[in-house]
């Protein structure tokens, strides 16, 4: 991977005169500069951007030619020593968007600044201003350098800034404390009052709980049902065509960043690489970050051996708390350039064209459009019945559900990986909630509750199913306990939230994000009444607990379970995977294994809130064709 | 991140959000003011002959007067699984239970019924482009008839299973053909509503799911499309079945109470004997003749399958019939449901000969509508009691 490659933006680097000084150099070919030149015209990137993205010259000439055509010397920032006091007189950030970064002061007081651009007076009577007047001497360096050393320099104000920005922004916003003040005192309350009720009340306390618990898991499921319902109504309408994207001219193409985070995924790191190489999109505006810990030496080293293209760069994220992945996407964010934002997981292959499709959603959504969800798919269902059943609930939410949720306009929880976002109204909105287990689905959330849109795009990324049980059940309980989260961030103001964004959006919310976990809080209990009922005689269970009670629990049991095998059925219709319809069938089991993963989300929430439960990729034996 | 997430600036007006583009599923008419007027238009005569048959005594032996009587027998202040067997058919009880008006109140729902399932009907047509004219022809042949008015006002769990069956036919239709998704599981629970109407209604999901394989299939051939399909449309029927069964068991050991297997298969000896009798008949050959013409309608349009697809729901009516799922007051199931089957299966691409032939075969079907209601003695009686009740309305 090559350290530098961060293209310079106008000046004589745009100039014929410095391809003839590439040319003249011998660092290029004829045929590379010709080739170069034909790009930037169909492209609008610079001749320098397109040799280095296509491998055709490497940052450390480039530097060279740059540095001679700027008229100053060229200066490796990994080995020189800064002045710390100098460089904390303005931000990381500023020198990041700026190009430029002090060094130190000689003798006579002169500051030495690396840069990555050309020194035109305005920009030298500028970077003068803000580092109070001194003389400044020039050193022409690589803009990822630049952002390299700031990352070293300013490594703790970084690893804190992406842990709690937001909090210290919005504490209301942020699950790093899970229950605030008020949820603690009500929450007790009606813990006290239960108990005592249920000490003084058997009977009427059963009936109360058991009665909230049926029509909660009734009114979650057919929730989800009539939302994927109307979700299903255009799904033989593609949202953004073929015709459309081939409509798209690269010269106008916003640069895009791809945010990839990793931990211990070294296994799969090589198929990141050539998964990710196939997006179709101008590599000259395309930036990959992988996001590596600190720590995580393996996967490094993994990547470095793969050889991956100019393109694709390190992003070492600074020891911090919690170690999440929305933290590392944060640190992500402070140093990602492009106009537009996607995550993907180191598995995922995305289709080819989704960064198109998503500029094409994007453009036609308007300003308030802030994030645009892609669908998310196994290319391993056929492994087990487990993948299977993973499959027929991917497919089903993220075909239709979301599908559904856009057509009412109605937050939607992003998921997981494939969010595009306009960068620009990311950082507005504060990033991830790095203490938020389910970061996707709050940032949607909360996307909505300050009145922006997130909607869907129809295209598909290709991840990995969960291929063992308890795999899946810690996988699951990450997510549930996200949603408890999620649950317990937004329901801190709910008449502000209700508010902003109206009582429709607020019940949905309360339906889908606090409803699904509760929903699968209630399966363990419903199927023990059921056990009951059928091994106890009626006259025992009669003295326990009205028997209508027991019948209306149960019948609301039996039909939520009936629309959610039929909710699953829809799933494969998108796709034309038939085969797996009949596998719907199992889906009261597979909810058995939501509801353990929920009591353990419950137990998480209460003893270790922040803890990230890592799911474990390239357990599969399938491999993805296509 | 330098910004912050309180971002009040922010909020955007909902207002001017777009919404998908239109398709070829849109309703008929789009507009909903239009569609609610065409509604109540197509209501509308059958309304006023409920209102003049409300100035007469009722017939006594129609199945509207038997569900009046069977809500008497109902103990509404029991609450339980063998209950809730007992409540079936649990649509037409329901709506009964909640009618105030007596048998003119059942009338009024099952006119009410078929403005929407004609309305249902000119949808079909419309979306299948089919001309204004034919239509009309169409239209006229299903409704404008005896048979087609005493199924509403005098059959509502009937005529309620007929209604839900022909919306559901639409969403199978463009769920099959078209490859539209949630038509398929809308339709499903439209069956089931049928299913849950009246016991034709369960004859009614066997027809459908049994022709579903027939139909042309509009998505790309996948293994398993067809049983996947069947199974949409079937499971909502077979899990609210299931359902209460499984209670039932869970309760009190037995899947349904008030089921007589062995009563229903003593009868199909005599009941077969019956029915080959009744085909040697002109009376018998009147009610053939909807299935002749839905098959000259399948020839017409080229579409040889749907003249397996009548064929199959004529035999299954038979099936019925012998297995008791119609009332014995009964009248216009065969006639309305052919009919039906037989517009629904049109296809959009069609000549101008191919729609002059289906003009006269829809012409042929009105006669045959008339003539069949005056054979029919039950049909007869009703029309009578119109007449007095036109007489006693002019003085």
């Amino acid at each position: 991977m090559a350290p530098g490659g961060e293209a310079s933006v106008g000046g004589v680097t745009d100039s014929e005169a410095f391809a003839e000084l590439l040319l003249r150099s011998g660092l290029v070919s004829p045929e590379n500069l010709e080739f170069a030149r034909r790009v930037k015209h169909r492209t609008g990137a610079h001749i320098d951007q397109v040799l280095i993205s296509e491998g055709l010259l490497d940052s450390e000439s480039l530097l060279l030619v740059e540095a001679k055509s700027w008229g100053i010397h060229p200066i490796d920032l990994a080995a020189v020593t800064f002045d710390d006091e100098l460089v904390r007189r303005v931000s990381g950030q500023t020198y990041i968007s700026e190009n430029w970064l002090p060094i130190r002061r000689n003798a006579a007081g002169t500051v030495f600044v690396a840069t990555a651009r050309g020194v035109a007076p305005e920009r030298v009577d500028r970077i003068r201003r803000l580092l109070g007047g001194a003389e400044l001497q020039f050193v022409a360096t690589t803009s990822w350098d630049i952002k390299n050393a700031c990352l070293r320099l300013f490594r703790s104000e970084i690893a804190d800034e992406a842990a709690n920005e937001l909090w210290r922004q919005n504490p209301a916003m942020s699950a790093r404390v899970t229950f605030s003040r008020g949820q603690k005192i009500g929450g007790g309350v009606a813990a006290v009052a239960l108990i005592v009720s249920a000490v003084l009340w058997p009977v009427p306390t059963a009936i109360g709980a058991l009665t909230v618990m049926s029509v909660t898991f009734l009114a979650g499921t057919s929730f989800k049902f009539f939302v994927a319902m109307r979700g299903a109504r255009y799904d033989v309408v593609d949202r953004v065509s073929r015709a459309q994207v081939d409509a798209l001219i690269e010269r106008d193409l916003p640069r895009y960043t791809v945010l990839v985070p990793v931990f211990r995924e070294a296994n799969i790191v090589g198929q990141l690489i050539r998964n990710l190489g196939g997006l179709d999109y101008p590599t000259e505006k395309l930036e990959v970050l992988i996001l590596i810990e600190e720590e995580d030496h393996e996967t490094r080293d993994a990547v470095l051996v793969s050889n991956p293209p100019p393109h694709f760069r390190i992003v070492t994220i600074p020891k911090g708390h919690p170690q999440t992945k929305p933290r590392a996407c944060n640190v992500g964010l402070y140093f990602a350039t492009g106009d537009y934002l996607v995550i993907y997981d180191a598995e995922d292959t995305p289709d080819p064209d989704q960064l198109k499709k998503a500029v094409v959603a994007f453009r036609r959504g308007g300003d308030e459009t802030v994030c645009l969800q892609a669908s998310l798919n196994y290319f391993n269902d056929r492994e087990n019945a487990l993948t299977r059943m993973f499959t027929l609930e991917y497919s089903y939410w993220f075909d239709y559900m979301l599908a559904g949720l856009d057509f009412g306009d109605l937050p939607i929880p992003l998921g997981g990986t494939s969010n595009h976002f306009r960068t620009d109204a990311l950082i507005e909105l504060g990033g991830w909630d790095p203490y938020n287990v389910t970061e996707d689905a709050d940032l949607g959330i909360r996307a909505s509750a300050l009145g922006y849109r997130v909607g869907v795009i129809n295209s598909t990324t290709m991840e990995e199913a969960n291929t063992s049980i308890p795999n899946f059940i810690r996988q699951r309980s990450r997510w549930i306990k996200g949603y408890m989260q999620t649950t317990l961030v937004h329901a801190r103001q709910p008449m502000a939230l209700i508010r902003q964004i109206g009582l429709r959006r607020f019940l949905s919310f309360v339906l889908l994000v606090a409803g699904t976990p509760a929903t699968f809080l209630g399966v363990i209990p419903f199927y023990v009444v059921t056990v009951f009922t059928i091994f106890l005689p009626m006259n025992a269970l009669a003295e326990l607990f009205p028997v209508w009670l027991l019948w209306l629990t149960l019948l609301n049991f039996v039909i939520g379970n009936v629309v959610m095998i039929y909710l699953s059925m829809m799933g494969p219709y998108k796709r034309g995977t038939f085969y797996l319809v009949l596998w719907a069938l199992l889906n009261p089991v597979y909810w058995l294994l939501h509801s353990i993963a929920s009591y353990k989300a419950l137990w998480q929430l209460l003893t270790k809130p922040h803890y990230w439960e890592k799911t474990e990729h390239g357990l599969t034996t399938h491999v993805q064709h296509g | 991140m330098s910004s912050t997430a309180n971002a009040p600036a922010a909020l955007r007006n909902r207002a001017n959000r777009g919404r998908p583009q239109r398709t070829r599923f849109d309703a008929f008419p789009r507009d909903p003011i239009a569609r609610w007027m065409l509604r109540l238009g197509l209501s509308a005569p059958l309304v006023l002959v409920a209102l003049l048959l409300s100035l007469v005594p009722a017939l006594a032996d129609t199945p509207n007067a038997d569900l009046i009587e069977s809500l008497d027998g109902i103990d509404w202040t029991r609450g339980d699984a063998e209950w809730l067997a007992l409540l079936y058919p649990h649509v037409s009880i329901m709506l009964a239970a909640a009618n105030p008006f007596g048998r003119l109140g059942l009338s009024l729902m099952g006119a009410i019924a078929a403005g929407f399932l004609l309305q249902k009907v000119a949808e079909i047509i419309a979306q299948r482009a089919i001309p204004r004219s034919t239509g009309i022809i169409l239209i006229i042949a299903l409704a404008a008839n005896p048979l087609f008015a005493y199924f509403a006002l005098e059959n509502l769990p009937g005529f309620l299973a007929l209604t839900f069956f022909g919306l559901a036919l639409g969403d199978i239709v463009r769920f099959v053909n078209w490859g539209n998704t949630e038509s398929g599981f809308r339709g499903g629970i439209l069956i089931m509503l049928a299913a849950f109407s009246d016991p034709s209604g369960i004859l009614y999901a066997l027809i459908i799911v049994l022709a579903s394989p027939f139909l042309r299939h509009g998505r790309a051939a996948a293994p398993g499309l067809r049983a996947a399909n069947m199974l949409v449309i079937a499971f909502p029927t077979l899990g609210a079945f299931a359902t209460i069964a499984f209670l039932n068991v869970l309760f009190f050991g037995t899947p349904w109470p008030t089921s007589d297997a062995i009563g229903v298969i003593s009868d199909i000896g005599p009941g077969v004997a019956a029915l080959a009798l009744l085909y040697t008949t002109p009376t018998g050959w009147l009610i053939v003749a909807p299935l002749a013409s839905a098959w000259l309608v399948a020839i017409i349009v080229r579409r040889p399958r749907s003249i397996a697809v009548s064929t199959i729901v004529f035999l299954l009516l038979n099936l019925a019939f012998l297995l008791g799922a119609f009332h014995p007051g009964a009248a216009g199931v065969t006639f309305s449901l052919l009919t039906l089957l037989a517009i629904a299966l049109i296809p959009a691409a069609r000549t101008v000969v191919t729609n002059v032939l289906v003009d006269l075969v829809a012409v042929l079907q009105i006669a045959i509508a008339w003539i069949a209601a005056f054979d029919r003695p039950i049909a007869l009686e009703w029309l009578q009691v119109i007449r007095e009740a036109a007489l006693t309305l002019v003085g």
